[in-house]
C-alpha cells in the first residue's frame, strides 16, 4: 500500500512538500480567506496553518479520517487561534435563509469533493434548529450567547443543540476519537 | 438512529473547547486528560474540519504563494531517517 502524502512527509520526502501544496493548498487558502480579515492575514496564516500540518503529519492515522479532513482540523484550530488571540471582530452574522454550502463551486481535488458531499449529507440529517446553531458556530464562529441572542432561544437549549448536533455528526460521519475516552 | 448523548468528562471538555467556553481551569484539566489518553485531536474536531471544508467555496491562492511556502518548509522538514 503506497504512504499518503502526509506519511511521506513526516518521513522527510521533499516532493511530498509540494505535492501537499498543490492538493491542499486551494483549501487552506479558502479556509484563511473566510476567517482572516484581510489577504495579507490569511497568507501569513496559509503559511502558519502548512508548518503546523507539516510538522503535525506524524499524527496523521488515516484510520481516523481522510487527510483533507485532518488538514482542515487543523487549519481550522489554527484559524480559530489566530481570531482568539488577535480578539478580532468575528465576520458578519448572516441570519438570511439556510446556509448554501457552497456545494455548487468546484472542489479542487477528487479526495476533497467526495469529503464535502459526504459532510452536506450527513449536515441534511440534523434536526434543523442542530444544523442552524452548528453552522453558525462552526462556519462563522458565532459565539454561543450571540446565536442565542440572535435565535432567540435559551443559551442552555442552544448549547443542547450544539452538543446533540456535533454527538450525532461524530457518529454519522464515523469520526471516532484516537483512544478510549476518560 | 440513537445517538447516545452521554459524552466522558474529556468529550466535554473537548466539545466546550471547540465551542471556545472552556475556563482556563477546565483547559488546564482537559490538557491533563489528553496526556493520559494520548489524544492529539478529538473526533470533534475532526467534525468541525470536515464541517468547516463543506462550507468553504475553494479559491486559488495568490500567484507565488505557494512557492513561497514551499521554499521555506526545507527548514522545518524533518531530517529523513
Amino acid at each position: 500500500m503506497s504512504l499518503s502524502i502526509l506519511q511521506r512527509v513526516s518521513a522527510g520526502d521533499e516532493s511530498a512538500i509540494e505535492e501537499c501544496l498543490s492538493q491542499y493548498g486551494g483549501l487552506v487558502w479558502s479556509m484563511a480567506r473566510k476567517i482572516c480579515s484581510d489577504q495579507v492575514d490569511a497568507e501569513d496564516a496559509t503559511q502558519e496553518i502548512f508548518i503546523e500540518i507539516w510538522k503535525n503529519a506524524d499524527r496523521y492515522d488515516p484510520g481516523l479520517g481522510s487527510e483533507s479532513t485532518f488538514i482542515s482540523m487543523i487549519a481550522r484550530r489554527r484559524l480559530i487561534d489566530r481570531l482568539r488571540k488577535n480578539s478580532r471582530a468575528l465576520p458578519t452574522v448572516s441570519m438570511e435563509g439556510e446556509y448554501s454550502g457552497g456545494d455548487s463551486v468546484p472542489k479542487d481535488t477528487l479526495e476533497i469533493s467526495d469529503e464535502v458531499g459526504k459532510a452536506l449529507k450527513c449536515m441534511e440529517q440534523l434536526k434543523p434548529e442542530e444544523r442552524k446553531v452548528i453552522e453558525l458556530s462552526i462556519c462563522q464562529h458565532v459565539p454561543q450567547t450571540k446565536i442565542a441572542e440572535v435565535l432567540d432561544l435559551p443559551l442552555g437549549t442552544v448549547k443542547t443543540h450544539a452538543r446533540r448536533g456535533m454527538i450525532r455528526l461524530r457518529e454519522l460521519l464515523g469520526l471516532k476519537p484516537q483512544k478510549g475516552s476518560v | 438512529m440513537n445517538a447516545s448523548w452521554d459524552l466522558s468528562r474529556q468529550e466535554q471538555l473537548q466539545l466546550d473547547s471547540l465551542f471556545g467556553v472552556l475556563s482556563a481551569e477546565d483547559e488546564q484539566e482537559l490538557q491533563q486528560l489528553n496526556a493520559i489518553t494520548g489524544e492529539d485531536y478529538s473526533g470533534f474536531d475532526l467534525v468541525a474540519g470536515m464541517v468547516l471544508m463543506a462550507h468553504t467555496p475553494i479559491e486559488s491562492p495568490p500567484e507565488g504563494l505557494l512557492d513561497v511556502i514551499n521554499r521555506s518548509a526545507k527548514k522545518i522538514l524533518p531530517d529523513p531517517e
